[in-house]
């Protein structure tokens, strides 16, 4: 898939957060942002995205399998492809956690602490994640 | 016109489409009802076989790739085509077309074929039975000849079928006669305008069969969804909790089989489950017919969560008590009563692990077993119900607490969440008929009996968790000489551990703590300036101990402080660089960043202040000072503002000026602030992340003192999510914490609360816990004698 024609959600809580990764990403990336699970999946219905990123932390809860499961329910249905991901920028056991996100078929779980290594990493895995689409 | 004098119902053929798909939840529940009908033909086997299903899948693939392809080409060609028209050419694509034709075909033969070998069905049966809608059961028929109670009660399980496939053929072998009866049935029919229900002709046929052959056999063929292997395991999964384990009630048991293909390769399966033998807590309770609650048995295994040793295995009727009603708020006993929902019996098997995964010290049983042993606790926890035997549904699902243990278990420490319980409530229409259905067979009616069923499971629960506690202080006092030098193993590991201790400094402290071992399980420490020595080290590392527990309380916080500087700084970097300043952006960012840096250097203040007065503590400098709370107090609560405002926390000063200097160490002072203060933020952000609401309300820390007689008093409130009585005697034992399951707030060290009345005890005064005086939350009394205290 040609990155033009794959829409992003990234799901993350905070808006400042939010603010910066939208100047970083939104220039190569049609990337959408939501702020709260609340509205997840009324924007899954609407953008119907073929790469969905979700913060690990959510106003202090952790919602993968919610989302996941969202995901199963709106987007795949409909016959387009979509991967998922996982992020986050606590130190957590990164293996313990990718083999969570696994089982709920998450394509990837990874580390991101606002540093510019992580986010160029953070791109990497994008482009390979939508070229493979 | 002439009026007619009555009218009646008539049954359109979409009625099967009403009772099938649109009635059954999902395909598992829908299989599901056809294993009842074998159960409630005396099955002893039932065979359950997925054939035809990967090719379809593959195939399926590839008509989505060459859907995907096609798609991308048009938008290359023209991006702002619209949604609508690219499907219309795609469906229309020669490619597209062939494929999706093959795959048809390929899911006209995909085919799910159950087998049993129960009674089977005559003739008259199929007719008066399978082919009645709403067929009541007479009262001879609620019990089958093997003694097993009916399960499928409404006559309409069999519509599942409709939900699984687009055609079913029937196969009814009955005992004794020598011919089986096919019926062939046509779902799509079914859903053909104007036609009426009891119009339709299913064509049936006879072949010869061995007499002694017996059962059904049901193939349903053309499955309306993909069943991959995922999801035929998770159906396994759910089947291996619908029935009781055989040991549990014999007239229950009877064996599922389950065969599909991988890879080329045919794979069969039997339905089961191993896990409950690992149970490390099992205990059974029975609700008598005169309401009396009593403990058949109860278990632990070896547990090495604390150090203590447990291995008892109690038999017989351990403990017995009447039924109570909890108030509404779950906390205090009601009155004895008579419970409504009639006798019945609880079984639970417990399985510790901490939030993270690990086993909690039960690695001798949990490494027994193979693979993740966690995640299939996991799916088969929670508490179910079964009726006569069989799993009354949603009850004990991944999403149904109905007895709110994962509430307790997070308010409450040493409780587990449902994700850790496998456990099952067992009644029978005869002697629970209280217990009523809704109409819809998913649940149960929420009635009086129901409740009381509710109460005997908690109050079951809650009687296990203080009897296990009481065993366990038990054999922690037999075993207290032990205790100490295992203590210094774990204050080790916790330095190691703690993110928030410098590494220079972690190894020192772990050298130090190397030699207080040795000391400690040495023959004698006969030497009184050697134990002086080594508790002035000890207090200091309960001190650093206390830094780290404050650090890790919002390390959280931190490193999202950190997160924003970074990105908001690459934000800046960008704008610079480019062809156009944008000032407002980077103002923005530079606003952003400001109070980030503000709180942490605030924080870092704290902490190297801290620092500098544990250094007080080195043999040639100790000496108590004279500390002025209010001074101590406002200097942390300006550290931790930050902290304060970002979880709407109002931090409350009100020290009485009258309050007189205290002579202690400082950093005695701060680590019992700090500590207290740490503990408050937990508990508030638990109660934030689980009610929504309460963090707009906002949260109070408030700390006053009060001066007696022969004593100084503070007093330390908040507003959180308090704690329980049964839980105050606990929350000062070492190593005590509740579960976390909140991405801000990690599990707790248990070390904090056992700190500070250490500290206190020094003091030769007490610290004990209160109801809060502000709403909900708790409060912690502090009691100093005055004749110490002051210089």
């Amino acid at each position: 898939m040609n990155i033009e024609d794959c829409v992003i959600l990234y799901i993350e809580d905070d808006d400042d957060i939010i603010m910066a990764l939208k100047d970083y990403f939104v220039p190569k990336y049609n990337m959408e942002f939501v702020n709260s699970y609340d509205h997840v999946k009324k924007i899954l219905k609407k953008l119907r995205p073929c790469l969905v990123i979700v913060d690990d932390d959510l106003n202090g809860t952790s919602r993968y399998i919610e989302i996941a499961n969202d995901i199963k329910h709106i987007v795949v249905p409909t016959g387009k492809a979509v991967a998922y991901i996982g992020c986050t920028s606590l130190d957590v056991d990164m293996v313990g956690m990718k083999n969570n996100y696994k089982k709920q078929d998450y394509l990837d779980f990874i580390l991101n602490r606002g540093t510019p290594v992580d986010l160029a990493n953070m791109s990497k895995i994008i482009d390979k994640i939508i070229k493979n689409l | 016109m002439t009026k007619p004098t009555f009218l009646k119902y008539d049954v359109s053929g979409r009625l099967a489409k009403l009772l099938g798909r649109d009635s059954v939840s999902t395909d598992e529940a829908a299989l599901f009802e056809l294993v009842k009908n074998s159960y409630d033909a005396d099955a002893t086997k039932v065979k359950i076989i997925f054939e035809n299903l990967e090719k379809f899948q593959k195939e399926y693939k590839i008509l989505e790739t060459i859907k995907e392809k096609i798609t991308t080409k048009i938008r290359s060609n023209n991006p702002k085509i619209d949604v609508n028209q690219i499907e219309k050419i795609v469906n229309n694509s020669p490619e597209y077309i062939s494929q999706k034709n093959f795959v048809n075909k390929l899911q006209k033969v995909t085919k799910i074929t159950i087998i049993d070998n129960g009674q089977g069905m005559t003739i008259q049966q199929m007719e008066n039975k399978w082919m009645k809608i709403g067929v009541q059961k007479e009262s001879g028929e609620q019990f089958t000849p093997k003694g097993r109670r009916v399960v499928g009660e409404k006559g309409v399980g069999r519509f599942a079928v409709e939900k699984l496939a687009r055609k079913t053929l029937i196969k009814a072998r009955t005992q004794n006669l020598t011919y089986s009866s096919i019926l062939v049935c046509d779902w799509d029919e079914f859903e053909k305008s104007g036609k009426e229900l009891t119009k339709i002709k299913l064509p049936i046929q006879y072949i010869k069969k061995n007499p002694d052959d017996h059962g059904v056999t049901i193939e349903l063929i053309g499955l309306r969804e993909e069943w991959t292997e995922k999801k035929i395991l998770n159906f396994m999964n759910q089947l291996s909790t619908l029935v009781l384990p055989e040991k549990v009630n014999e007239k229950a048991a009877f064996m599922v089989t389950v065969a599909y293909t991988k890879n080329g390769k045919n794979i069969s399966k039997n339905v089961q489950s191993n896990l409950l033998k690992h149970a490390p807590y099992k205990f059974q309770t029975e609700l008598t017919k005169d309401s009396m609650i009593k403990f058949n048995y109860l278990i632990y295994k070896n547990e090495q969560i604390i150090p203590n040793k447990r291995n008892k295995h109690y038999e017989g009727i351990i403990e017995e008590f009447p039924f109570v009603h909890f108030d509404e708020s779950d906390k205090k006993l009601g009155q004895v009563t008579i419970a409504k929902c009639g006798p019945s019996r609880f079984s639970f098997y417990g399985f510790p692990f901490d939030p993270s995964g690990r086993e909690l010290g039960w690695k001798e049983w949990y490494s027994k077993t193979k693979g993740s042993f966690q995640d299939d606790v996991a799916k088969m926890s929670g508490i179910k119900i079964y009726r006569d035997g069989f799993r009354v549904r949603p009850y004990g699902d991944a999403a149904d607490d109905w007895i709110g243990a994962g509430s307790q278990a997070r308010t409450s420490a040493g409780k587990l969440p449902p994700k850790n319980i496998i456990g099952w409530v067992e009644i029978s229409r005869d002697k629970n008929e209280n217990i009523l259905d809704t109409t819809t067979r998913e649940k149960i009616i929420e009635n009086d009996a129901f409740i009381d069923l509710k109460d005997f499971i908690a109050e079951s629960m809650r009687r296990f968790y203080i009897f296990s506690e009481k065993m366990r202080q038990e054999i922690v006092k037999k075993e207290s000489k032990r205790r100490t030098p295992q203590l210094v193993k774990k204050l080790a590991l916790f330095i190691t551990n703690e993110p928030g201790i410098a590494k220079e400094s972690k190894t020192k402290l772990l050298t130090s703590l190397d030699n207080i071992q040795s000391e400690l399980t040495g023959e004698t420490l006969s030497v009184e300036s050697k134990t002086t020595e080594l508790m002035d080290e000890l207090s200091a590392y309960r001190n650093l101990a206390s830094l780290g527990i404050t650090t890790g309380a919002v390390s959280h916080e931190i490193k999202d402080y950190l997160k924003k500087i970074l990105l908001h700084s690459g934000v800046i970097k960008r704008g610079l660089a480019g062809p156009e300043i944008d000032v407002t952006k980077l103002k923005q960012s530079l606003e952003i960043i400001e109070p980030s840096v503000e709180n942490l250097t605030e924080f870092m203040e704290l902490i190297s202040n801290f620092t500098a007065d544990l250094a007080s503590r080195k043999k040639e400098f100790r000496k108590k000072l004279e500390i002025n709370l209010d001074t101590e107090l406002t200097a942390i609560g300006e550290s931790l503002s930050g902290f304060f405002e970002r979880w709407n926390i109002d931090f409350q000063n009100r020290i009485n000026p009258s309050t007189p200097k205290l002579l202690m160490y400082k950093a005695d002072v701060q680590s019992i602030f700090l500590n207290l203060i740490s503990n408050s933020i937990k508990s508030l952000k638990i109660l934030f992340s689980d009610y929504k609401e309460t963090k707009e309300k906002g949260g109070i820390i408030r700390v006053s003192t009060e001066i007696t007689g022969t004593n100084i008093v503070i007093k330390f409130s908040d507003n959180g999510i308090g704690i329980p009585d049964y839980d105050k005697d606990l929350v000062f034992d070492l190593f005590w914490t509740r579960a976390a399951t909140h991405q801000s707030v990690k599990s707790g060290s248990g070390l904090g609360l056992p700190i500070i009345k250490d500290i206190i005890r020094e003091y030769g005064g007490d610290i004990t816990i209160e109801d809060s005086e502000i709403e909900h939350g708790a409060t912690f009394k502090i009691t100093l004698p005055k004749e110490k205290m002051l210089a």
